[in-house]
């Protein structure tokens, strides 16, 4: 069985592209399309790696990194953020998130960063 | 044959008699009415259901043809059978402005290799071509739609079309337009804004200098012929561009907008001043100051801040008695940054040596 991924994504066919692309590179993956459920699946499974969008209902990209690192998770985090959200971002390595990528990014770039993250 | 209804409505609780015919009349009318109000939201309630069909078809198909590269390479089977299907859904309208809202979605998401699958893919399948047509009927929102699709998907081919909206009176429409206008031919085809003759909004110029940002810097040409368009909102575009890239070639025709009857203008001249540090500009602001609006008045002093040398400060220096904050702020800011030290046994009011202190602080907070 691959590594596991979980990927939050408010945006529906942005959620289902990413998933696609990772399942097609062997990854095993999971999804929330809100940081509510992301949060559920982080307490009831074990994942690897998060890729997350920051902005997202219920619960932002810097909840679940938050939640990540109070429940001492070795999940390892990507963000995704739009452009301009640079606070934001600078933000977000503080709490401790691994990497992070600007909307629009290329799928090939995202699959390189993952794998160096969790290999 | 109604004189029962019409004695009943009578006695019950109409206040004036109506005839058992126009009963009937108003009966059939809202009948009528209610009929053509079902059908509406039957229709409409069908039309969404096509939508979220189709839009589901449509992003598994793109999903697929974007990450898995090897089954759809370009000529294979499945490529071809793609395109095939494609075409065949996007005959119809309804299909065809689905596919096109979901490959936009991916397209502003995925930029790299897929960015330019997707392009080839809606020149391969027609999609551009059916775009052109349609801009030749449908509605307003319809036609401004389809600039967004035809300059996010770079089909140049459209320019033509789309500079003739660029002056449109629909506000919505025109920016639309300009902006793919733009998007589609770079730095280059900004030139349709010297022509133009409804104003620009801020949002606007913001947009489109936005989008300039993806142009490599070797492909901006000089911007200074803008500066002779009859639009005033053109030529303080004009200027914000001039300051952006650091064109400064002409420095003259800068300075003459300090003198430009639009104060829109004369604010843009300023920027343009102070973000490219044209010293030169100085003294001719300060014989410009008295002649000024207070708004621009307080620009004047805010650059000479950027620009200024000792004349300008010991001219800044008699605004440390001006009792307006909108004025004494920015001059006392300037003269600050000018490196201006105020003696401790200075004679000047205290409201102004506590601005002093605090612009200061403002500056240079160590």
């Amino acid at each position: 069985m691959g590594l596991s991924v979980l990927v939050a994504e408010d945006e529906a066919m942005m959620l289902k592209a990413i998933a696609f692309k990772l399942q097609k590179e062997g990854y095993t993956v999971q999804t929330a399309s809100d940081g509510k459920e992301a949060i559920a699946l982080l307490e009831t499974g074990s994942f690897d790696l998060l890729v997350s969008d920051i902005m997202m209902p219920f619960a932002s990209g810097l909840e679940l990194v938050t939640a990540i690192k109070e429940r001492g998770l070795k999940t390892k985090t990507l963000l995704l953020s739009a452009l301009g959200q640079e606070n934001t971002v600078l933000k977000a390595f503080s709490l401790g998130a691994d990497d992070y990528m600007t909307k629009p990014f290329s799928p090939n770039e995202l699959l390189v960063r993952i794998k160096k993250l969790i290999g | 044959m109604v004189s029962w209804l019409e004695s009943y409505l009578y006695n019950g609780f109409l206040p004036v008699k109506i005839s058992s015919w126009g009963i009937l009349l108003l009966l059939t009318f809202s009948a009528l009415l209610f009929l053509r109000i079902f059908i509406s939201r039957v229709s409409k309630a069908r039309e969404y259901q096509l939508q979220t069909k189709y839009s589901k078809i449509f992003e598994d198909q793109l999903t697929e043809f974007i990450f898995d590269e090897e089954r759809y390479a370009e000529g294979s089977p499945d490529h071809l059978e793609l395109i095939k299907s494609l075409r065949r859904q996007i005959k119809v309208k309804l299909r065809r402005r689905v596919f096109g809202k979901a490959i936009l979605l991916f397209h502003r998401d995925f930029k790299g290799i897929p960015e330019q699958r997707l392009e080839k893919l809606y020149r391969d399948i027609g999609m551009s071509k059916y775009a052109i047509g349609d801009l030749r009927e449908g509605s307003w929102y319809e036609k401004a739609f389809i600039f967004t699709e035809l300059g996010q998907m770079n089909i140049a081919e459209a320019l033509p079309i789309v500079l003739k909206y660029t002056n449109h009176y629909n506000s919505v429409l025109r920016e639309e337009a300009q902006f793919a206008a733009v998007r589609m031919g770079g730095a280059v085809n900004i030139s349709f804004m010297a022509d133009l003759e409804l104003p620009v909004s801020g949002w606007q110029q913001t947009r489109i200098m936005q989008e300039l940002d993806r142009v490599d810097l070797a492909q901006i040409p000089p911007f200074f012929y803008l500066l002779d368009a009859k639009n005033a909102s053109v030529v303080a575009f004009g200027l914000k561009l001039l300051a952006k890239y650091r064109q400064v070639d002409d420095p003259e025709k800068i300075m003459a907008k300090i003198h430009d009857e639009q104060e829109e203008v004369r604010l843009a001249a300023l920027f343009c001043i102070r973000e490219t540090e044209m010293y030169s500009a100085a003294n001719r602001l300060i014989e410009r100051y008295p002649k000024e609006t207070p708004e621009v008045q307080q620009e004047i002093l805010n650059t000479l801040g950027f620009i200024g040398d000792e004349e300008v400060i010991q001219f800044l220096e008699d605004f440390l008695y001006e009792d307006t904050y909108n004025i004494a702020y920015p001059a006392t800011r300037s003269l600050v940054r000018l490196g201006f030290k105020l003696s401790p046994d200075s004679g000047i009011p205290s409201f102004n040596k506590e601005l002093y202190k605090h612009t200061r602080y403002e500056l240079f907070p160590g």
